[in-house]
């Protein structure tokens, strides 16, 4: 009695302070407690004896309601676990039931209706609130951080112990991928092995820097730390797969222009753009005044998946390159991505176009890797072949020693020591840490490497610079050029190098 | 009795090669894993060393697998599946469809792959030559001998046995009378032409073991958190 008098009086004073508003709001907070389980049993007992029905009674029951979606996907995690240890009866309660749609892990979701863990408790099962922080009332915010991983908690709270198996996962609705797809068929390119992590020494770059490098960066990475006294950019269009283009003639001059006197740009072209290409491609030439060109036969080019340089289209072109009077082409030969049968890297058509064209150098980019057995082969027949190697150094010199050092035996052996020249394959690897370790490297001793000729400096300081300096006329200050034949008695030779570096020598004078 | 079937579904695996690499995807480890229920239907996950390898040898390889399983007594249903690769649905689908490669990616590749096939035997038929032939030229053969020389003389070794299987796979002579040395398209080689034969087919060589280097690392560093 005394409490409803007590009850009776407080409405009283709500009345008068907040008139029949408050006495309304009052009543309902007083009521609802009785009637609201009666609403929402009545909601939840048709739903809950459906499921209850068809799928019997659960073991467990996962109350994932009231956090943020990412603590759901985490909770994926608990859920593979408990799969995994054969604990497959559970029910999982949750806001976002649209995050386990596709989910094989979780059996049954339950729509997020009031009172279920309530109900469930009550036929017996284990109800588990994963929540990994809980709120302290005290300081009026959620516990400090977790002193355990987050997936762990959560696990222990289901009863889990011991080594937990993550594996992420990730349903893409069809809506959703094709809101991502850029171009039909769309692959990127890995060129670094950036996906596979390729070792590399002296590149500890953020993700950040890998994708969008700048002018600050290039002039410290390859002008001061670098050693690098001219670049020669390669340009490559790849309009397929880049918005903006791999690397355009016209972003390279930006660079050019940021470096006056110390970078060269090459023009590109390709056979498939037919009389327009060629046209514009002469325009271009008279703007920027080419020496070289970058050629990319495998790029994809609308249906195309790729061109020989010795397609008739291609040698229209060759011919204008010839007729420009620009004297270098730049080929990538290197691995192959896509192309299905057709392998576009394929060196055989630059055996014909450098046959045909003797007036021009072609410098086969990565040396035809990984058929460097067909370019090598191509390159001792062809004088005008040239070995470059970019990618050669970067992925081998320091990752893979022997490799390398079997590469550049067979490359020094076929192509020759005049026909190869250095490539940094700058934004993948940085050149300081390549031209100083080609500088410092030697073949090995050993066997396997005994019927290789060891790399004297003079075929170092051709390869590093004085061919390349040939190729692009320019103009070497006498102190580096190479002594004539006869004075190199102060180098430091290993045994036997004295008849290879007669035969180096002489084939210099030749070329 | 499974275990014992998914030993024999294992071996068979061992014959499966990649083309290029000329090793068995067992050694290279591509096969994850391989399972046999007690019906004998054996599932095999095949990996490669990155997401974009050349989609003709995948098939290749998927396909081969394939037919080396399904061939194993008491299998009765081979489940190949290549996983992780740019192009994996539709090799699984064409494969188990008995498809060939120029049905799977119709308007996209253009040639079936028997040629492709058939170069990188005649690669690995002319590697062999280095790796049998290498330490006859450092016990002092010479080239006159290596010329004359037969596949019968030469003392017995994996090495020859693997040889000898390329070049029976490449439709090269390989028995007992069949020179050691011979160019790609099969005519001997003269004493003259010994050592710059030899010289190419060590330059094969170490392409290939080069190739196979690379995609080992690749692969060891893209399962590194499995493996």
């Amino acid at each position: 009695m005394a409490s409803l008098a007590k009850k009776v009086r407080t409405l009283r004073r709500v009345a008068q302070r907040y008139g029949m508003t408050g006495v309304k709001s009052a009543i309902r907070d007083k009521v609802n407690p009785l009637t609201q389980p009666v609403v929402d049993y009545a909601k939840l007992l048709p739903a809950a004896a459906v499921l209850l029905a068809r799928h019997g009674k659960p073991a467990r029951f996962f109350n994932a309601v009231g956090a943020g979606i990412g603590d759901d996907l985490l909770l994926t995690s608990v859920f593979r676990e408990l799969q995994r240890r054969g604990r497959k009866n559970f029910w999982v309660r949750t806001t976002h039931p649209e995050l386990y749609l596709h989910n094989a892990d979780v059996p049954v979701v339950v729509p997020p209706l009031e009172r279920f863990d309530k109900l469930v408790k009550r036929v017996g099962t284990s109800v588990v609130y994963p929540w990994y922080t809980s709120y302290h009332p005290a300081f009026d915010r959620d516990d400090p951080t977790p002193e355990q991983h987050l997936i762990s908690i959560m696990c222990q709270k289901a009863g889990i112990t011991g080594t937990v198996t993550l594996r992420p996962y990730l349903h893409l609705t069809a809506e959703e991928k094709s809101r991502g797809v850029r171009a039909p068929r769309q692959v990127a390119i890995m060129s670094s092995g950036l996906d596979a992590q390729h070792s590399m020494r002296n590149k500890n770059w953020p993700l950040e820097k890998y994708q969008r490098w700048t002018l600050e960066d290039y002039g410290r990475d390859v002008f001061d730390e670098g050693h690098v006294d001219y670049a020669v950019l390669q340009s490559t269009f790849l309009y397929y797969w880049y918005k903006e283009g791999f690397n355009t003639t016209k972003r390279n001059q930006t660079v050019a222009e940021a470096f006056p006197g110390k970078v060269i740009v090459n023009g590109r072209w390709d056979p498939r753009e037919g009389e327009e290409g060629l046209r514009r491609f002469e325009e271009n030439h008279k703007r920027d005044n080419y020496k070289g060109v970058k050629l990319y036969t495998a790029e994809w080019y609308e249906d195309s998946r790729g061109y020989k340089v010795s397609d008739p289209e291609a040698y229209r072109y060759l011919e204008k390159t010839q007729e420009l009077g620009i004297k270098n082409v730049h080929l990538h030969k290197g691995p192959t991505i896509w192309p299905l049968d057709r392998d576009a890297f394929d060196v055989e058509d630059v055996d014909k176009a450098a046959t045909d064209f003797p007036e021009l150098n072609f410098i086969v980019e990565h040396a035809g890797v990984p058929r460097i057995e067909q370019f090598a082969y191509i390159a001792v027949q062809e004088p005008n072949v040239y070995a470059g190697l970019s990618v050669v150094i970067g992925a081998h010199m320091h990752a893979r020693p022997n490799t390398f050092a079997r590469f550049m035996g067979e490359l020094l052996f076929w192509v020759g020591e005049d026909r190869i020249v250095f490539g940094s394959d700058y934004g993948i690897w940085e050149p300081k840490w390549q031209v100083e370790g080609f500088i410092d490297w030697q073949m090995p001793d050993g066997e396997q490497f005994s019927d290789y000729p060891k790399l004297t400096t003079t075929a170092k300081k051709k390869i590093m610079g004085l061919n390349a300096a040939k190729l692009y006329d320019i103009e070497v200050p006498a102190e580096y050029q190479i002594p004539a034949p006869g004075t190199t008695a102060d180098e430091d030779k290993a045994p036997g190098e004295d008849l290879f570096i007669d035969a180096g020598t002489a084939a210099g004078a030749q070329a | 009795m499974t275990a014992v079937l998914r030993d024999a579904v294992w071996e068979a695996l061992g014959t499966v090669r990649d083309p290029e690499l000329d090793e068995p995807i067992t050694d290279l480890e591509f096969v994850s894993s391989c399972t046999v229920t007690p019906d004998g239907v054996a599932t095999v996950l095949l990996r490669l060393p990155t997401f974009f390898c050349a989609a003709n040898f995948s098939w290749l390889m998927v396909a081969d697998a394939y037919d080396a399983v399904s061939a194993v007594p008491g299998v009765t249903r081979a489940e190949i599946e290549l996983e992780g690769h740019f192009v994996a649905e539709e090799i699984n689908e064409g494969v188990a469809a008995r498809a060939g490669f120029t049905a799977a990616f119709s308007g996209e590749a253009r040639a079936e792959l028997d040629e492709l096939r058939r170069t990188f035997n005649r690669k690995a038929a002319l590697a062999g030559q280095d790796i049998v032939a290498r330490p006859l030229v450092d016990t002092g053969t010479t080239p006159e001998q290596l010329a004359e020389l037969r596949l019968g003389q030469v003392p017995a070794s994996p090495e020859l046995t693997r040889l000898r299987a390329r070049r029976a796979d490449g439709g090269l002579p390989h028995d007992d009378d069949a020179p050691l040395l011979l160019h790609e398209d099969g005519t001997p080689v003269t004493t003259e032409q010994v050592p710059l034969h030899l010289r190419r087919a060590r330059l094969t060589r170490v392409s290939i073991e080069g190739n196979s280097g690379t995609c080992r690392d690749l692969l060891a560093k893209r399962y590194a958190a499995t493996s």
